[in-house]
């Protein structure tokens, strides 16, 4: 269990990374290759930021891009948002490490999309306009659940933003040689130029350029890994098992599903935090109606598919190329501690088989990547400040689109400070369980609802309420008394809840709990409510009325 | 959309068979999908040996990255089957239901 709480964190962020095994004095020197490279995709990524700019106009052109994304492109963003620094850095370095593990690590990670493709997609498309809220709060309470779901958003993408800032820092500091202050500032600058100029227009184009980058990127590296072995797996095993430490057992599972309830919390915690994170769901309203989403999400899935099983090649492939050179040691010594840390196996195999240069290459993708989710998370915020709270809730729907859009862009800018300012202050503290406490509020305040108002007829108001705040709530307080925050961070010396992924326990209780309130709501206003859901089914289930593309 | 739009749509008999063989079809890969799932997590927890055997004598591949990588192919395979279903066979009864619909609104 110690050993799997790690990974589950180093999965969707950086944040491995963070951990107090990386100090300072590991700060690489100046990497010209990688910041060449990385200018390129600037000024590539910041031209298209400029026409996009010119054409998002409309605050339907900000938020979901006028639904103008074609479905493979928006499946491109979607493995994008997906692919990140860490599993290509994280999962590399596991299958280096443990073998087999990494492998099933992949597979329960993957095994999300086809769920979130056959519950979600459909009926998030049809009764969505802009933002989850928007599905949630379709026949219930506006003010009251919207601004719950906003909360929720918010919360997730606050600890996610911040646990990509300080990994993002860390990352760049060993890639690029440049300073962790000076990292995070270039981060947070470019993010918000590319979100107030470009919105979702840019930001998607941002992620599929990245996507596109880190697929080819990685298919060379094992393309030119797997020419030593003549291209054959059975070769490679062979010399992997000859090479490494575990030997026969390189292939066989360790201790990563040791204990059942914690691969199961693990693995909900997956599957169902992917279908809470706002800037994921957020994809869903860029397309033109169903049919494309449906489509983005299976091109998602064989990007992801594909790009998993690269992967793991990459990490067997590792073991024999990276093991064995001095040169990736730190003091030359080797079977010792590798230079940058465990998560840079994947860039010293770069290096071995391609050289500085494509060790440049793969760093720049790996920025870009970081650049890219750090972007689509402050939308994300930005589009729940701005449409749920401030158009919707407090303005009541009177707000005009250039002021909407005004609120918009400040709240991204507002958000990339504080995005900077926070990646500041937890410069040295493990922020690990930040990625673990946005997961399991995704899973346990954002899903329930959501699922529950597209699925359920009976949810109320009261409900809803109850359930999103008890989820998000309990979420936070197991995490804060599990290991990763009470011990690890508030150094005590034992944890007072024995797990650190929240989401078996604390999803099942949101799901309770709105359950039980709803049944219990005798109130006219739930009784309008639960009727309205006949009209919110037949919405869903066909589009009809469903928000389209809008023409340019 | 009016609320007696959707009243209608409703009440058709096809809205309703549409409904119904989706949610068949739906369900069945979903279930589909957690039993090959949770079957190979259960045989990691339970079986390990197995997943570490080999397929054949002096082959390197062992069972559980075959099983591991049908299951990458077998997903998406479903995916896009449900695609296939879903954008074609379900979306021409959804557009057919709103033609019917206009149809009858004209009349």
């Amino acid at each position: 269990m110690k050993k799997l709480l790690p990974l589950a964190l180093l999965l969707h962020s950086g944040l491995s990374l963070a951990s107090p095994a990386l100090d300072a004095g590991q700060r690489q020197p100046l990497n010209l290759h990688a910041i060449g490279m990385f200018m390129v995709f600037v000024l590539f990524t910041l031209c298209i930021t400029w026409w996009a700019a010119r054409r998002t106009r409309s605050t339907a052109d900000f938020y979901s891009a006028g639904g103008g994304i074609l479905g493979w492109q928006n499946g491109l963003a979607l493995a994008g948002d997906y692919m990140s620094a860490s599993t290509l850095l994280g999962i590399t370095a596991l299958i280096y490490t443990s073998g087999m593990d990494g492998y099933i690590y992949l597979i329960a990670f993957f095994a999300g999309w086809p769920v979130l493709l056959l519950l979600m997609t459909e009926r998030l498309r049809n009764l969505g306009r802009f933002t989850f809220a928007d599905i949630t709060s379709y026949r219930l309470d506006q003010g009251k659940v919207r601004t719950m779901a906003a909360i929720g958003s918010l919360t997730v993408v606050c600890f996610y933003l911040v646990a990509q800032m300080v990994g993002a820092g860390q990352l760049i500091r060993l890639l690029f040689g440049l300073d962790y202050h000076i990292a995070l500032v270039i981060v947070g600058a470019l993010m918000m130029l590319y979100v107030t100029f470009g919105g979702m227009v840019a930001t998607t184009w941002v992620q599929i350029i990245k996507a596109f980058l880190l697929l080819v990127g990685g298919s060379l590296v094992l393309f030119l890994a797997m020419r030593e072995f003549d291209f054959s797996y059975d070769t490679l095993v062979s010399k992997a098992m000859e090479t490494h430490a575990l030997g026969e057992r390189l292939l066989a599972p360790g201790s990563l599903l040791a204990d059942p309830l914690t691969a199961l919390s693990l693995s909900l915690g997956l599957v169902f935090g992917t279908a809470g994170l706002p800037h994921i769901l957020m994809r869903f309203f860029t397309v033109s109606d169903a049919r494309e989403a449906r489509k983005s999400v299976l091109y998602a899935t064989g990007f992801i598919g594909y790009f998993f099983n690269v992967i793991f090649l990459l990490g067997l492939a590792s073991i024999v190329i990276v093991s064995q050179q001095p040169q990736f040691f730190e003091g030359g010594e080797v079977g010792g501690k590798l230079l940058g840390g465990g998560n840079m196996v994947v860039m010293h195999l770069a290096q071995a088989v391609g050289g500085n240069l494509l060790l440049g290459f793969l760093s720049a993708v790996t920025f870009a990547t970081i650049l890219a989710v750090v972007s689509g998370l402050a939308l994300a915020g930005a589009s729940a400040i701005a449409h749920d709270l401030y158009a919707r809730v407090i303005m009541k729907g009177a707000a005009s689109e250039r002021q909407e859009l005004r609120v918009t862009k400040l709240a991204t800018l507002g958000l990339g400070l504080v995005a900077v300012a926070l990646g500041m202050v937890f410069e040295n503290i493990n922020v690990a369980f930040m990625v673990a406490l946005a997961f399991g509020i995704a899973a346990s305040a954002n899903f329930p609802v959501l699922f529950l108002s597209m699925f359920w007829s009976g949810l109320t108001t009261r409900g809803a309420l109850a359930g999103g705040y008890v989820g998000l709530l309990s979420a936070m307080g197991f995490v804060v008394f599990s290991k990763l925050v009470w011990v690890d961070v508030l150094n005590f010396a034992e944890p007072l809840f024995p797990y650190t992924q929240p989401a078996l326990f604390s999803m099942p209780l949101a799901f309770l709990l709105a359950y039980a309130v709803s049944r219990l709501d005798r109130t006219a206003r739930a009784k309008a409510e639960r009727a309205a859901f006949a009209d919110q089914f037949v919405r869903g289930q066909t589009g009809l009325g469903a928000s389209g593309a809008v023409d340019h | 959309m009016s609320s007696l739009l959707y009243a209608r749509v409703r009440a058709s008999a096809q809205f309703q068979q549409l409904v119904a063989r989706r949610n068949r079809f739906t369900l069945s890969l979903f279930l589909l999908i957690l039993t090959t799932f949770y079957g190979y997590i259960a045989l990691v927890s339970l079986w390990p040996e197995l997943i570490a055997r080999r397929l054949t004598e002096g082959s390197n591949m062992t069972f559980g990255v075959a099983a591991g990588a049908f299951l990458f192919v077998f997903f998406c395979a479903l995916s896009a089957f449900y695609v296939y279903r879903a954008n074609g066979e379900f979306d021409r009864l959804t557009q057919s239901l709103v033609a019917g619909l206009e149809g009858e609104q004209g009349a």
